[in-house]
């Protein structure tokens, strides 16, 4: 087996956490776009 | 289809398959065939996942569900980036932990062998009956419409998933997703650009929206519970758990990411598929609103397999269906007229003037449905074997006759190929699962790393074969698309109750998991029965039931039987 290890630190990226955040907020920010530009409409 | 588009569809296929076969031939060994050597970049991850997800059902029937009901379906995919990032966080480390070939070897880890054999056992139920809708259902309506053999058409799309996933296991499905991903999001733009194109001409791009929220097209959120009501906000929470068992526990989305180069490549591919697949999805959504909107300026035919047209207009029923598509036309100038009208009172800002608009184009909306559905009952009464659900037709018929010519053969590459990324994936995940958790296991553990390669790539063939099987005699289940979702949700909930006790639950132990998973199965099966809940929360009812079972029993057992320590898994 070549999986690699559970350690994956690097400088040049910001915590998982922030990741996870990232997908949610992009998801809730275009929802709501797409929910009120089509309601304005 | 002109020649020009059966060059450009045999060009496409023949190159991206045969580039496939020829850059992954000659696995050695099991690892290298069923994980692809670990050397899966995040971007090949997402992809793989996201091809794996969208079959050919998903780019036909979805512009066709947004042309009939508008963008509610949308809402069913609001939950799915919850679902990557509980599984970024939860299952993967495990099954990178303990180096898993397949998620259910994570369970004789954590439960016993029984367990393990249980949950491989209902995926293979499961996936090997849906494996040959996969190929059917594109199948049927190409044929169909196209006027080719069925047969012909199942097994050329089966057969060259079967080659290439026969010929370089893992690392041909991952290499061949890739480029089929990219034909398949390049088609889909170029029909945007057309559809923007082609409204453009009839008026502004904003004037069609008008006529789209006019038919109440864009209402995306549903806020109003109801229980039988398949999408609303509130049954997308139901979702949340098909999808956890769906990306987390089922062996064809699994492979897909296990096989990462690293836990990290793992993580975002999957993120990439939970920041793509909710705009992906409105944006097939919203091609279909915009087929609509063209429709609203071109005619439509009353009914969207025209072979069927042909065959109505040749029998004793030509007169009275005649008759309804008179009617069908009159009712499409009258739109027109107040298309043209509505135009000028949003110009004018006239607020009343433009309700009212809104309310007559809403009635003759209804009349034109009304109207289709009297052609539909015509069809059945000419032939009760027709397939009178039109849905899946709107999109393929849009294609065939309003693209110019050689794009019409990319567009049918772009539906082999979403049938055959999903078919690849699932017979690949089908033998993996065979091989690892049934045959190397349970039956025969002393071969050689050449006679487990030999083997997988011998189940690869027999499940592909019984795939273009069960596809070959579709025709003869009535309803076959719907009864396969209701299987899925049927095993899936129990699926995923089982590996959420292995993971939240760290008491409950081999036998009460075991035994629970028994009984809610049954208990799920015998509700299908019942017909009292809707398929969709089945996948809750599963879930949580096994879950409180599991618990229950586990106080009655007590601790008789032991939680495994970490030990390595049994492949």
């Amino acid at each position: 087996m070549t999986h690699n290890t559970l350690e994956e630190k690097s400088p040049l990226l910001p915590a998982w956490k922030y990741w996870y955040w990232l997908v949610i907020i992009f998801n809730v920010l275009f929802i709501a776009f797409m929910y009120f530009y089509f309601k304005s409409i | 289809m002109t020649t020009l588009d059966w060059i450009v569809l045999g060009m496409t296929v023949s190159i991206i398959i045969g580039y496939g076969i020829y850059k992954t031939r000659g696995s050695k060994n099991i690892e290298s065939y069923l994980l692809g050597d670990n050397e899966a970049k995040w971007w090949t991850v997402g992809l793989s996942v996201m091809a794996t997800q969208a079959s050919a059902i998903t780019f036909l029937s979805t512009p066709g569900q947004a042309y009939h009901d508008g963008m509610g379906f949308a809402q069913f995919y609001f939950m799915l980036p919850v679902a990557m990032i509980i599984i970024c966080i939860t299952f993967i480390p495990l099954f990178y932990k303990l180096k898993v070939y397949t998620a259910y070897e994570f369970l004789e880890s954590r439960f016993d062998l029984k367990t393990r054999s249980l949950t491989s056992g209902l995926f293979l139920i499961q996936r090997g009956l849906a494996t040959g809708i996969t190929i059917y259902a594109p199948s049927i309506i190409l044929s169909s419409i196209m006027g080719w053999n069925l047969n012909v058409t199942t097994i050329f799309i089966g057969l060259l998933a079967v080659i290439y996933t026969v010929s370089g296991g893992t690392k041909a499905v991952h290499v061949t997703h890739k480029h089929q991903m990219i034909v398949i999001l390049t088609g889909l733009f170029i029909i945007f650009f057309i559809l923007l194109d082609r409204l453009s001409n009839g008026g502004s791009f904003s004037d069609a929206m008008l006529i789209a929220a006019a038919n109440q097209k864009l209402d995306v959120i549903d806020f109003t519970f109801d229980w039988n009501e398949r999408y609303n906000i509130w049954s997308s929470m139901a979702a949340l758990f098909l999808f956890l068992s769906y990306f987390g526990t089922d062996q064809s989305q699994v492979q897909r990411y296990i096989t990462g180069r690293s836990i990290r490549e793992s993580r975002i591919g999957l993120l990439l598929n939970g920041l793509m697949k909710v705009p992906l999805q409105f944006f097939i959504l919203f091609l279909g609103v915009m087929v609509f909107l063209f429709y609203q300026t071109h005619k439509a035919p009353i009914f969207f397999n025209e072979k069927v047209n042909e065959k109505l207009y040749n029998s004793e029923y030509a007169d009275i269906y005649n008759e309804i598509e008179e009617a069908y036309n009159e009712n499409f100038d009258n739109k027109q007229n107040l298309h043209a009208s509505l135009y000028e009172a949003a110009r004018d800002n006239d607020h009343s003037r433009r309700q009212a608009l809104e309310t007559d184009i809403r009635r003759l909306t209804d009349i034109e449905m009304s109207l289709r559905s009297d052609a539909k009952t015509i069809i059945k009464q000419y032939d009760s074997t027709i397939e009178t659900n039109d849905k899946d037709y709107v999109f393929v018929n849009f294609i065939i006759h309003n693209l110019p010519k050689g794009l019409v053969g990319l567009l049918l590459a772009v539906i082999f190929f979403a049938a055959m990324s999903s078919t690849a994936s699932e017979l690949n995940a089908l033998a993996s699962t065979s091989v690892v958790d049934i045959y190397k296991r349970n039956i025969f553990n002393r071969g050689s790393d050449k006679h487990y390669v030999h083997a997988s790539k011998l189940l690869t063939l027999f499940w592909g074969l019984v795939a273009i099987l069960f596809a070959s005699v579709g025709t003869l289940f009535e309803n076959l698309i719907q009864f396969v979702n209701i299987v899925g949700s049927i095993f899936y909930g129990t699926i995923l109750g089982i590996f959420l006790v292995a993971f939240y639950f760290k008491k409950i132990r081999g036998h009460a998991v075991f035994f629970a998973g028994l009984i809610v199965e049954a208990f799920v099966i015998y509700l299908f029965f019942l017909d009292i809940v809707p398929y969709l929360w089945l996948n809750v009812v599963g879930a949580l039931g096994v879950i409180i079972l599991a618990h229950f029993l586990q106080l009655i057992m007590g601790k008789k039987n032991g939680l495994k320590p970490e030990a390595s898994t049994h492949i």
